[in-house]
C-alpha cells in the first residue's frame, strides 16, 4: 500500500507557478526533509501535501487513496499538520487546544473520553509542556506555542506527520529534544514524516531521505549522503559550500566554504 | 491569577447593588387606594304600565369612542385617568375634576389638575401602564391621535379605555357630552355645549354683515423651521374661521403642511398669528426685518397677534374663548367695548 | 479551571440572574416588594392580594423580564461566536449587517404604516426580523458566498452594506417626518410595552439560536485557532462558518424584532466570561449567555426607573455602561501589553 505520495503534482502561490511536476513517495517509518532556497516552495507543497491547498495539477495520495476524494475529516484521522508558528494564537489553555486534536476521531458533538485525556496528557509531556499545560497560550514564548503545536497534531495520533519548519524558534535543547521525538516516532512507532527544515545539518542528521527543491522542481532525490554535495548545494544555494564528514556519523556536514568567499572578496 | 478573576466578579456585584440601590431609592410610594365604592345600578322596572315615571337608569350605557370602538360603561366613573390636557380640561369643565384622580406632565389647566399626580408625557411611548393599574382606574380618557397603542394593553388589564378625537368643533362638543356622560354629570356637559354654542352664535351675529369676500386673511403660523401652518380641517383654521377670518391656506391637504415664505408672501395675509410659544420669533421687529417680509400686509399694519399656546392647541371647552379673542383682534371695532 | 470549579461559578451566576429576575419584577414605576412578588408568582389566587400587583407583574413584567433575559443572552451568545468567527475581540452580533438590515425594515414598517402579520409577529417586528436576516444573507452573497467567503470579505461586506442601509433608513427619516420620532424610539432600543405575544414569537428563535451555538462550541474552538489549523483537524470551514452565521443571525433576528438594536451587550458580555471562565466554547457559550442577561436585565431595570414614569430606551444605558466598560478593557489591554516585550 502506498503510505503518502505525490504524482505530478504543480501548485501555484495565487495563480503564480511555484512548483511543476513533482513526485515522490514516502514510507512508512521514513522522514522525509523537505530543503531548498527561501521561497522554492516548501510551504507551498506542505500545505498541498495537507489539503489546504488544491494543487494545479497532480494528484496527492494518502493510504492508496487520492486525497481531494476524501473528505476533510477522514483525512484528519490518519493525517496531520503543524503549520509554522503563527502570530495569532487562540488565548485558551494549553491542554484545551492540545485537546482539538482529539477532534477527529471524537467528532464535533460528543465529550472527550478518558482515552483522549490521557492521549492529550501524553503529548503535552512529549512535547515538554507539562509545565505549563494549564496556561493560556497567548502568554507562551514563540518556541513554547511551537511545541504546543506539535502536541496538537500528536494528539490527532496520525500515521503521516507533516511538519513546517518545526525547529524554527527554538533553542538547542528544544531542537534536539524535538527532532529527537520526531525520530523516535518515525522509527520505532512507524509514523511517515515529512519535514521542511531550512537547516540543512539537522536535515542531515534527522532525515532517511532529503529532496532538494530548485528552480520549481526536484534538484535531487535521496540519502543526505547522496544529495548534499558540496557542487550540488553551492549551484542551488548560489554561494560557496563546503560539504564535509560529520565528525561521528556517516553523514555529511555542511557549512558556508568561508575561504573561498574570502578568496572571492580578495579578487 | 484569582486577582484577574475576582475584579470582574467584584464588578458585577458592584452593578447588582449599585442598581438595587438606585432603583429602591425611586420608588414613589405605592399610592394608598381609595376603597373604590360600589355603586349599585338603578333597579330595571318591570315595563308595565306604571303610574308615576320612573327615571330612565342612566347606566350601564355604550358609547362609541373617537376610534369605532364601542366601549361599555357599567357605572358613572369614579377614578378617572387623563391622558390629555384637553380631557383634563373637558372633565373639570364638566364637574368631573374630583373624579379624576391622574394626568399627565401637561396637564396644567385648571390649577387643581396641575396638581394631580402624573403618568407620563403626551405621546404613547411616554405613559407608564403601570402607574397607570397601580391607581385602580375605572376609565381612562385617551387621546385617539397618537395614543391608540395604549388602547390594547389597558384593555387587556381589563380598565376601560375612550379614546377621544379632536377634528373639529362638532367633534368637541360631541366629546364633552360623551365624558358628561360617562362620569355622570349629563346635565352640566349639556349646558356647557349649549353655552359654548352660544357664545359662538354671537361672535357670528356681530360680523354677520360682513361679506366673506371681505374678511381679513390669516396666515396661523403652527411652526417656523420648517414654516408651518394649519389646514383647513384642523381645529386651528375653524377657529379662525368662526372668528371671522379666512384661512390663508384653506386649500391645503394636509392638516399641517410645511408651507414656503414665498407663498406666504404672495398670497400677502392681513393677519398673522400664532401661538405665543413661539415668542420672540412672532414679532413685527422680528418679521419685518426677513426679507420680503416687510412689505406684507400683516406687517405694514403691526396686526401679528400671538395667541395663548395652550388655549389654542387644546381642543377642549377654551376653544370658545379662542374664537371671542380672534374675532376681536380681527374686527376691534366691533367688539371694543 | 476545572470543571467543578466551572459549575459552581456557573451556579452562582444562574442564582445571581434569578434573583436579579426577582428584582426586577419588583422595579419599575410602581415599587412592588419581593415577598409581594413572590406571592403573585406562586400562588396568583390566594386572598388578600392586590389585584393591581398581580396586573402589573404578572400581565406587564413577567413576560418583558424574561424576554430581556433571552435576548440579551442571545445577543452574548451570538457575539461570543462572531468573536470566535472572526477572530476579532472587536466583533458583536451586528457586525454583518443584522443590525442595519432590521432598522430598515423597521423604517420601511413604520414610515408606510405596513399591516402583515405573520407566525405570531406583529408587522414592525416582522419587518425587523426579515430585514435583519435579508441583509445577512446580501452579506454573505457579496462575501463569495459559501465556497468563497473569507472571514475579510464578510467583514467588509458587512460593513458597505451596513452603510449603505442605514443611510436609507437616515433618507426616510428625514423625509417621512411625521414618523421620525416613533423610528428613532425604535432604533435606540427598547422593551417598553412588550408582554407575552413578543415573548412568544421571539422567544423560540432566541433560545433556539443559543442552543445551536452551544451546540457547535468545538468547531468554534478550532476557528479560534485559524482556519488552516480547523482544517488540518477535519472543519469544513464553509459549513461551519455557515451553521454559525445563521444560528448567531436567527438569534440576532429575533432579539432586534423584539427590542430594536440593543448595543454592547454583545460585545462586552462575552469578554466578561471569557475573564471569568476562559475561552473554550462550551463553557463561554452558557457563561456569555447568563452574563449578557443578566447585564440586560439591570439595564432594563435602570431603564424603566431612573426617570419613572417616562423609560428610557434600554439601548441608551447599554450604551453608556458598555461604552464606559468597553473603555475599561480597552485601557486593560494596552497595560497588559506594555507589560509584555
Amino acid at each position: 500500500m502506498t503510505t503518502f505520495a505525490i504524482d505530478q503534482i504543480s501548485c501555484a502561490y495565487y495563480q503564480l507557478p511555484v512548483l511543476s511536476h513533482i513526485s515522490f513517495e514516502v514510507h512508512a517509518g521514513e522522514i522525509l526533509a523537505l530543503i531548498g532556497p527561501n521561497g522554492v516552495g516548501k510551504t507551498t507543497l506542505l500545505r498541498t501535501m495537507a489539503r489546504l491547498m488544491r494543487p494545479v495539477e497532480g494528484k496527492v495520495i494518502l493510504m492508496d487513496r487520492d486525497l481531494w476524494e476524501t473528505s476533510l475529516r477522514d483525512t484528519a484521522k490518519s493525517l496531520a499538520f503543524a503549520t509554522q508558528a503563527g502570530s495569532d494564537t487562540w488565548d485558551a489553555t494549553v491542554e484545551k487546544i492540545v485537546a482539538l486534536g482529539r477532534a477527529p476521531h471524537r467528532g464535533w458533538f460528543m465529550p472527550l473520553t478518558e482515552r483522549d485525556r490521557h492521549i492529550v496528557k501524553k503529548a503535552v509531556e512529549q512535547v515538554g509542556l507539562k509545565d505549563l499545560h494549564e496556561r493560556i497560550s497567548s502568554e507562551l514564548s514563540g518556541g513554547e506555542q511551537q511545541r504546543m503545536n506539535l502536541a496538537r497534531v500528536l494528539a490527532q495520533e496520525p500515521s503521516v506527520l507533516l511538519l513546517d519548519e518545526p525547529t524554527a524558534h527554538l533553542d538547542m535543547k528544544y531542537q534536539t529534544e524535538i527532532l529527537h521525538l520526531i525520530h523516535k516516532l518515525a522509527h520505532r512507532d512507524g509514523l511517515t514524516v515529512v519535514i521542511s527544515l531550512h537547516d540543512l545539518n539537522l536535515a542531515a542528521i534527522y532525515a532517511d531521505r532529503v529532496v532538494l527543491l530548485n528552480d520549481g522542481g526536484i534538484d535531487a532525490i535521496g540519502t543526505p549522503v547522496e544529495v548534499m554535495t558540496s557542487q550540488r548545494l553551492t549551484s542551488v544555494y548560489g554561494v560557496p559550500i563546503l560539504v564535509t564528514r560529520h565528525p561521528s556519523r556517516d553523514i555529511p556536514f555542511i557549512l558556508p566554504d568561508i575561504q573561498l568567499m574570502e578568496e572571492a572578496d580578495n579578487e | 491569577m484569582w486577582r484577574k478573576r475576582i475584579f470582574p466578579i467584584l464588578i458585577v456585584i458592584l452593578l447588582v447593588l449599585t442598581t438595587y440601590l438606585l432603583v429602591a431609592k425611586k420608588q414613589t410610594p405605592v399610592p394608598t387606594a381609595t376603597p373604590v365604592p360600589t355603586v349599585v345600578s338603578a333597579p330595571t322596572e318591570p315595563l308595565a304600565a306604571i303610574a308615576e315615571p320612573t327615571a330612565v337608569p342612566e347606566f350601564p350605557l355604550t358609547v362609541t369612542d373617537g376610534t369605532g370602538r364601542d366601549v361599555e360603561i357599567k357605572a358613572a366613573a369614579q377614578r378617572v385617568i387623563s391622558l390629555s390636557p384637553s380631557n383634563t380640561e373637558i372633565l373639570f369643565a364638566v364637574g368631573a375634576g374630583d373624579a379624576t384622580v391622574a394626568n399627565t406632565d401637561y396637564c396644567d389647566y385648571p390649577e387643581k389638575a396641575a396638581t394631580l399626580p402624573k403618568v407620563g408625557g403626551f405621546s404613547a411611548d411616554s405613559i407608564s401602564i403601570e402607574t397607570i393599574v397601580s391607581l385602580k382606574p375605572d376609565l381612562v380618557l385617551a387621546d385617539a391621535g397618537g395614543q391608540t397603542s395604549l388602547i390594547e394593553v389597558l384593555e387587556k388589564a381589563n380598565i376601560p379605555v375612550i379614546a377621544l378625537k379632536a377634528g373639529s368643533f362638532d367633534d368637541v362638543y360631541a366629546n364633552i357630552e360623551m365624558v358628561g356622560k360617562v362620569t355622570g354629570h349629563k346635565e352640566e356637559a349639556t349646558k356647557l355645549v349649549e353655552s359654548m354654542k352660544a357664545r359662538v352664535a354671537a361672535v357670528q351675529e356681530k360680523i354677520k354683515d360682513v361679506a366673506e369676500s371681505d374678511r381679513p386673511t390669516v396666515f396661523w403660523e403652527v411652526w417656523d423651521e420648517p414654516l408651518m401652518t394649519a389646514g383647513p380641517n384642523t381645529f386651528i383654521s375653524q377657529m379662525i374661521t368662526q372668528g371671522g377670518g379666512v384661512n390663508l391656506f384653506a386649500d391645503a391637504a394636509e392638516d399641517y403642511p410645511s408651507v414656503s415664505s414665498e407663498e406666504v408672501i404672495k398670497r400677502n395675509p392681513d393677519f398673522i398669528m400664532g401661538p405665543d410659544s413661539m415668542g420672540e420669533k412672532l414679532t413685527t421687529d422680528q418679521l419685518a426685518s426677513q426679507p420680503g417680509w416687510d412689505k406684507v400686509n400683516a406687517v405694514v399694519n403691526n396686526h401679528i397677534v400671538l395667541l395663548d399656546g395652550n388655549m389654542s392647541s387644546r381642543p377642549g371647552p377654551r376653544i370658545v374663548d379662542m374664537v371671542e379673542t380672534i374675532a376681536k383682534a380681527l374686527y376691534p371695532e366691533f367688539f371694543a367695548k | 479551571m476545572n470543571s467543578r470549579k466551572f459549575l459552581l461559578w456557573l451556579l452562582i451566576l444562574s442564582i445571581a440572574l434569578i434573583i436579579t429576575l426577582i428584582i426586577s419584577l419588583g422595579v419599575g414605576a410602581v415599587f412592588i416588594p419581593p415577598d409581594r412578588v413572590f406571592a403573585v408568582l406562586v400562588n396568583p389566587n390566594q386572598s388578600g392580594l392586590d389585584s393591581s400587583d398581580i396586573a402589573i407583574v404578572r400581565d406587564l413584567r413577567l413576560a418583558r423580564v424574561l424576554l430581556v433575559t433571552l435576548v440579551g443572552a442571545g445577543l452574548a451568545a451570538a457575539g461570543a461566536a462572531f468573536q470566535a468567527l472572526f477572530r476579532n475581540p472587536l466583533a458583536d452580533p451586528y457586525i454583518i449587517g443584522a443590525s442595519s438590515g432590521a432598522s430598515l425594515g423597521a423604517t420601511l414598517a413604520i414610515a408606510f404604516g405596513l399591516t402583515w402579520k405573520f407566525a405570531g409577529f406583529r408587522p414592525i417586528p416582522l419587518a425587523a426580523f426579515l430585514g435583519a436576516l435579508s441583509a445577512v444573507f446580501l452579506v454573505y452573497i457579496i462575501a463569495g458566498g459559501n465556497s468563497k467567503a473569507t472571514v475579510i470579505s464578510l467583514l467588509l461586506a458587512g460593513a458597505a452594506v451596513s452603510t449603505v442601509l442605514s443611510s436609507m433608513v437616515s433618507l426616510l427619516m428625514l423625509t417621512k417626518s411625521e414618523s421620525t420620532h416613533e423610528i428613532f424610539a425604535w432604533l435606540m432600543g427598547s422593551f417598553s410595552g412588550r408582554s407575552w405575544p413578543q415573548l412568544w414569537s421571539s422567544g423560540p428563535y432566541l433560545v433556539l439560536g443559543i442552543l445551536m451555538l452551544w451546540l457547535v462550541s468545538r468547531p468554534l474552538d478550532a476557528l479560534s485557532c485559524g482556519e488552516d489549523t480547523a482544517r488540518t483537524i477535519g472543519l469544513s470551514i464553509s459549513k461551519a462558518r455557515g451553521v454559525i452565521i445563521a444560528a448567531a443571525s436567527l438569534v440576532t433576528a429575533a432579539a432586534v424584532a423584539s427590542s430594536g438594536v440593543i448595543g454592547f451587550v454583545g460585545l462586552v458580555a462575552p469578554h466578561i466570561a471569557r475573564l471569568l471562565f476562559g475561552a473554550s466554547h462550551h463553557r463561554l457559550i452558557p457563561a456569555s449567555a447568563i452574563i449578557g442577561g443578566l447585564l440586560t436585565l439591570l439595564a432594563d431595570d435602570l431603564a424603566r426607573t431612573l426617570m419613572a414614569p417616562y423609560e428610557l430606551p434600554v439601548g441608551l444605558i447599554t450604551s453608556l455602561v458598555g461604552g464606559s466598560f468597553f473603555l475599561y478593557l480597552i485601557r486593560a489591554r494596552q497595560r497588559s501589553l506594555r507589560g509584555k516585550s
